[in-house]
């Protein structure tokens, strides 16, 4: 208070939202609550149990691909739908391959590193007491629940889960006769993914009001971290590139149900019958879902990068290398990826013209992506680097991103993409991206901000034990399978040992299980310190990381209203690491230009 | 808001970045979800024009009295802007007058659409029947869905004038006043191009 200069006064505001907490019941407070910091707890809570769900999918794909047709009797017992004998059938095969993308994606990374994090960082990031639409987040927050609820009940309806892919192609997704799973399963599925996006749209509504309006008084948009610049170029996209999908839903649910043909061609024989659909074209249900498809990879892998760019400058203790480029690119891949939808289309039949555009603006996006990938190394030069957990985790998001990044070139270009489309080079691409650099990001987030939210520490030792059991079997299995893709193995086969080409994978698809189970029971060490940390970890006070934005200048955890009586006043950029003419070599975002000279 | 308890100033203008946003922020938000809505209709309207060019396309015949219900939408509008208006200068009843007759012009659109519906139906146009039909029942139920939507938003902003009696002009009443009709001029415009589209491409 003492700092408060004249101008800073006019900002003091008493705020009667700091008393309102202890009048809240429990069930206002922690349940049906409209605080950002907890919705944004229960959507990483709620993230990382379909996580649990997804990861689970993903041991018995493993389990088939490394072993196949083998007999689990006792995994059969538990699963006496999909594997009555031990022997996994190939239904519950494509089942397991849909709902595993479909989980992850949707209801993990969209939950925990966007939702999860959005809801919980931004309004401390840029000083505001709550989202703008409170209610609305709150709203945001049980429909997304019902949402994760319905996905997960279409394993229990009669035909089990939807089987057609993460991307639901017509038409095995619009003849509900095709596959077992093409029946309810794909019904629930389409519900499902509409109140995601229904809840979707709240949430970045309330992202990008926040942001415009809600700002502290000096926090200008290039004074706002990189963190909170990827939330709010996710958001924007979210919003326009997410209700075309509600559309496609919409079309789908009458092929399937009310005997339209938007997506259904003539002549479709299906189980020896001819249907009675014409005209229809399955190519505009790809156009439709990509549109959200790939715009969706950039919500997600966005917050990510954001997150590592703002975990660099804390443990190098210097600004990040090239912070307007970084925000000039966050908007040019934002952009860019609305319009290279097509790009997962090249063996599709679409016009070779428009192929090579969607060809060209791949490779254009390239050029925001690189450059922003090279600032991310760029900023570790010269640092005073401090190897904590979350550093590590950066560190792997950096890696995983130049890698992956590098095969992204081989299959955004059309002539190289024609041969390598659903291989196996596809799904360790997209594993290293979508999956890895969004996971990596996942969790240095959650070791960094975990003391702010819990008001305890993280186990350092458990944390880089996590680390390395988790980057080494991840590295692994998806660098593996670029190699499975190259001698053409393709994606979702269930006995790809049926090819006498691909027989001499068996031995590599061992070893990919082998790391990959690796990989899923390394998570009992994050799971373990995560329990034990929130009981039993050390108290965290304000600052633990000595960090200048200004989510750390309140208690750990903040307060409801977050900021006490006053809110801040920003006199700086988020990155005042070893400054010269300083004290410290840190200087928090609210430190007035008299203590510490201003340099952005 | 403000405590006598603290020995902070509080000059005339503390009372809060918050609260002093919310024109902007009520208004932000409804643009916002119009973005998505614009969207949604976006991608009905490259799949139209796709499935447009596919060889079984069999134009539907639209019923006549489409063109009534569009001139009661578009007269819905027009009182509700007259309610605006009078809400500005503070005419409380004038208000609730043009609000309240947008909401009965509102509900006789609906009612419209839905006897088109029967009349296509008697007809033996059915939403499977062509590529035409289905997008016309599609289309048409997803705007009626939005317009529900305005018309609960609609009750709700006329419900709530009352209570507030003359001071329309400014704060929380304005917000809302506002926020329906942008949300309500939206869909007779929505309305309109749905129209243009489904009976002329």
């Amino acid at each position: 208070m003492a700092e408060l200069d004249d101008a800073e006064t006019f900002e003091t505001e008493v705020d009667a939202t700091v008393h309102e907490e202890a009048r809240l019941g429990f069930v206002r407070r922690y349940i049906f609550s409209t605080d950002h910091k907890v919705i944004g707890i229960q959507y990483i809570l709620t993230g990382l149990l379909m996580a649990v769900v997804g990861t689970l999918l993903a041991a018995l794909i493993r389990l088939q691909l490394g072993w196949p047709a083998h007999q689990w009797t006792l995994v059969g017992r538990l699963l006496p739908g999909g594997m009555s004998d031990g022997v996994m059938t190939p239904e519950f095969y494509l089942a397991l391959v849909t709902m595993h993308g479909t989980i992850m994606v949707f209801f993990f990374i969209s939950y925990v590193l966007v939702s999860g994090f959005g809801n919980y960082l931004i309004p401390l990031q840029v000083g505001a007491r709550d989202m703008a639409y409170p209610f609305l987040n709150m709203l945001s927050y049980w429909l997304a629940l019902v949402s994760a609820l319905v996905m997960l009940g279409s394993f229990f309806v009669t035909g089990g889960a939807a089987a057609a892919g993460w991307t639901s192609y017509p038409p095995l997704s619009a003849v509900a006769s095709a596959v077992p799973g093409s029946g309810w399963g794909q019904t629930l599925w389409i519900l499902s993914m509409a109140l995601f996006i229904a809840s979707f749209t709240m949430g970045s509504l309330n992202f990008v009001a926040t942001i415009f309006s809600l700002r502290a008084r000096g926090m200008a948009m290039m004074r706002m971290p990189l963190t909170v610049w990827s939330f709010f170029i996710a958001a924007i996209v979210g919003l326009l590139a997410f209700p075309p999908l509600t559309a496609a839903a919409v079309m789908l649910l009458f092929d399937r149900h009310f005997g339209t043909s938007f997506f259904l061609p003539s002549g479709l024989v299906v189980a020896n019958q001819l249907l009675p659909h014409q005209g229809g074209s399955p190519l505009l249900w790809q156009h439709l879902f990509w549109f959200l498809g790939h715009p969706e990879v950039y919500v997600l892998i966005l917050p990510a990068l954001g997150i590592a760019c703002d975990i660099l400058p804390v443990f190098t203790r210097k600004p990040p290398f090239g912070y307007r480029i970084q925000v000039y690119c966050l908007i040019a891949v934002g952009a860019l990826g609305m319009v290279v939808w097509g790009h997962h289309m090249f063996v599709s039949g679409m016009s070779p013209f428009s192929g090579e555009y969607f060809t060209l603006a791949t490779m254009l996006i390239t050029i925001p992506m690189t450059i922003f990938g090279v600032n991310m190394m760029a900023s570790l030069w010269g640092g005073r680097l401090r190897v904590t957990t979350p550093m590590l985790f950066t560190l792997g998001v950096i890696a995983l991103f130049g890698s992956g990044g590098l095969g992204g070139l081989f299959l955004g270009n059309a002539t190289a993409d024609m041969q390598l489309h659903d291989t196996y080079f596809v799904v360790g691409h997209f594993h290293f991206m979508i999956g890895g650099v969004t996971l990596l990001g996942t969790f240095a987030g959650l070791y960094f901000w975990f003391p702010k939210m819990f008001g305890r520490s993280m186990s350092e030792l458990f944390g880089k034990v996590h680390f390395w059991l988790t980057f080494i079997p991840f590295f692994t299995v998806f660098f593996m399978q670029h190699f499975l893709g190259l001698q053409g193995m393709p994606r979702r086969y269930y006995a790809f040992t049926t090819y006498e080409y691909l027989q001499r994978t068996s031995g590599q698809n061992l070893i990919i299980s082998i790391a990959a189970l690796t990989l899923m029971a390394a998570q009992l060490v994050f799971i373990a310190n995560f329990c034990w940390s929130l009981r039993k970890g050390r108290k965290a006070e304000a600052n633990p990381w000595r960090a200048t934005t200004l989510e750390w200048t309140v208690d750990s955890p903040p307060p409801h209203g977050n900021f006490g009586r006053a809110l801040p006043v920003v006199h700086r950029w988020p990155y005042e690491y070893s400054l010269e003419g300083s004290d410290n070599d840190y200087t928090p975002q609210i430190v007035s230009p008299r203590q510490a000279p201003v340099t952005a | 808001m403000i405590s006598s308890s603290t020995s902070l100033q509080v000059p005339q203008t503390g009372t809060g970045r918050e609260s002093a946003h919310r024109d902007d922020l009520v208004q932000l938000g409804v643009w916002m979800f119009l973005a998505t809505v614009v969207m949604l209709f976006a991608a009905f309207t490259s799949a139209y024009i796709i499935r447009r060019s596919g060889s079984d396309w069999v134009p539907i015949e639209l019923p006549r009295l489409l063109w009534l219900n569009t001139a009661a939408l578009v007269a819905s509008s027009l009182a509700l802007e007259g309610g605006r208006l009078a809400s500005r200068k503070g005419k409380g009843s004038a208000t609730r007058l043009g609000l309240t007759a947008a909401a009965g012009l509102g509900i006789v659109f609906l009612a419209g659409q839905i006897s088109a519906w029967h009349t296509l139906v008697a007809r033996g146009v059915y939403v499977p029947t062509s590529p035409h039909s289905s997008f016309f029942y599609i289309l048409t139920a997803t705007h009626g869905v939005h317009v529900v939507a305005g018309l609960v938003l609609l009750v709700y902003t006329v419900t709530r004038t009352w209570n507030y009696g003359v001071h329309l002009d400014r704060g929380a009443p304005a917000r809302l006043i506002t926020a329906s009709a942008t949300f309500w001029h939206f869909l007779a415009a929505l309305w309109l191009y749905v129209f243009l589209l489904v009976s002329v491409f």
